[in-house]
């Protein structure tokens, strides 16, 4: 099957200390990935360079047969086709939920105000927050505003999304409304890279898992192989951890 | 009110204030759609309209050279023009400064430090009596522009530094969350960046622009009369002999008055803006 990301030897360092070690990554079209490691393990930093919000120093990344390198046209096109959210949801304060989420389907992909709109509604609904349009990020909730994030990443149609750590800064209880809009996302077919300790998320959407340490790729197996057999010493160290 | 302006053309000045303040006033009743061009055409048009029909020269208006300006009138016209003008290129500064292009950030570095550590009445001497020295023979620009220049870049200076200080405030992943949509660097800036740290830094505007209004009787240095400048002169007419206590104490309450509108026009505008929870 073609491939919709490959990473290719990409290595990365920050000053001295080198975060990312030879990854090598393939991802099919329509794939789910978990990436889940201990902390510091370069697994924000590795989705982070899909998007190029980290600059990755060797090695190549390709993206929907776009190569990611200096050249900014390249780098805003692939921004455009890769939905990103983030921990901290990053949503814009300044802007109503409806704007936040318009805003960049009529800025760069240059659709009239009315469709742009049309198409935020609908995610919106998509994410169930459509009543909570015309508020301010402010006033929502955690939860609430973590779904505006995501609604507002699909605005722009991305034919990948990009997660990290969505749930991590997130009440107990209102990380399963979130989980929830990412497995209906998952189950309509979106490509997905997820960074995340949820394993029950993991178990039930996850194609591929993969466990990282030091800024090296150390398993990548299919689901349940991974939770059942690991077959590397820190794998298992690690799922006895967290399980 | 109009210093040495000839008395028989002082209808042209009233007529420029008039036409200033019945669009300020008529764009409080109009639509939010409407008074849009209501600002572009005060920020775009009026400034030029204005002094060509003060300073004359044409369409049948006797020319008014502009060392006869004076008066209130002269500060309300070097503070609109300076605030106007420094403002834009204070952000240009600022974002210059924080860009990573190494001409373009030490190009700004070196602007903003060096109009902000030179005083105001250095510049301004310069600006009056030094820079000609250095124009071509015959080319002439104007005493008054060349004043107005002068503090519009000195202003700007302490802008561009009061802004870099709102988009220091955000935190980055207000930019990664809008590179990660698709925008680019102007985009970023223009819709999410600058909306934000603006308004961060609306007290700080605020001071830098009572600051200049407040600086604008500095001009008496090179000659240029406004209203604090303008009493001094009329304290030496012997009409007024002995009268300069009263016109200093109503100069100074015209000062007051006009920075404290303009104090309560920035405190409004921080609560309308305000999206806080």
């Amino acid at each position: 099957m073609s491939k919709i990301i490959e990473l290719k030897k990409v290595n990365k360092w920050f000053d001295k200390f080198q975060v990312l070690k030879d990854i090598d990554l393939e991802v099919a079209p329509q794939e789910k990935i978990v990436i889940c490691g201990p902390s510091g393990s370069g697994k924000s930093t590795l989705i982070r360079c899909i998007n190029r919000l980290e600059e990755h120093q060797e090695g190549n990344i390709i993206v929907d047969g776009t190569e990611l390198s200096e050249s900014t046209k390249n780098i805003e096109k692939i921004r455009a086709e890769v939905g990103m959210v983030f921990q901290q949801f990053n949503l814009f304060p300044h802007l109503s939920i409806l704007d936040n989420c318009s805003l960049a389907p009529i800025w760069v992909k240059k659709l009239p105000k009315k469709e742009a709109e049309e198409i935020a509604m609908n995610n919106l609904k998509r994410v169930q927050i459509d009543d909570q349009a015309l508020k301010f990020p402010g006033q929502l909730s955690g939860g609430q505003q973590q779904r505006a994030a995501i609604a507002r990443a699909l605005c722009m149609e991305p034919k990948i999304m990009l997660f990290d750590e969505p749930t991590s800064a997130l009440d107990p209880e209102m990380i399963k409304e979130v989980l929830d809009v990412m497995v209906d996302l998952a189950k309509g077919g979106m490509t997905m890279i997820v960074v995340t300790h949820e394993m029950g998320f993991a178990k039930e959407v996850a194609d591929y898992m993969i466990f990282m340490d030091e800024g090296k790729i150390v398993e990548r197996a299919k689901t349940k192989e991974f939770f059942e057999k690991p077959k590397s010493e820190r794998t298992k160290l690690f799922l006895s951890q967290i399980l | 009110m109009y210093g040495l302006y000839p008395d028989a053309e002082q209808w042209r000045i009233n007529t420029a204030f008039l036409i200033l303040f019945a669009i300020v006033g008529v764009s409080f009743f109009v639509s939010e759609k409407l008074k849009k061009y209501f600002i572009l055409f005060l920020v775009f048009v009026f400034p030029f309209v204005g002094i060509k029909l003060i300073s004359g020269g044409s369409f049948g208006l006797e020319y008014v050279e502009s060392a006869a300006w004076g008066g209130l009138s002269l500060t309300f016209i070097i503070s609109a023009f300076a605030i106007l003008f420094c403002f834009p290129i204070g952000v240009i500064l600022a974002l210059g400064r924080r860009s990573s292009l190494p001409a373009i950030k030490y190009i700004s570095i070196g602007f903003i430090e060096l109009w902000r550590g030179v005083p105001l009445i250095t510049v301004l001497f310069m600006s009056a009596v030094m820079f000609p020295m250095f124009l071509p023979d015959g080319t002439f620009i104007d005493k008054l522009i060349r004043v107005l220049i002068a503090i519009t870049l000195f202003e700007a200076a302490y802008m561009a530094e009061v802004v870099r200080g709102g988009l220091q405030a955000l935190p980055k992943g207000q930019y990664e969350a809008a590179k990660s949509l698709g925008m680019g660097y102007w985009r970023m800036n223009a819709l999410i960046i600058l909306p934000q740290a603006l308004k961060l830094v609306i007290p700080g505007i605020a001071n830098t622009l009572l600051a200049l209004v407040k600086d604008t009787p500095l001009i008496f240095v090179v000659g240029l009369m406004e209203l604090a400048g303008m009493i001094g002169l009329a304290k030496t007419n012997p009409k007024w002999l002995g009268m300069a206590m009263e016109g200093y104490v109503f100069a100074g309450l015209v000062f007051w008055v006009i920075c404290y509108a303009m104090s309560r026009y920035s405190q409004n505008l921080e609560k309308k803006l305000s999206t806080e929870r």
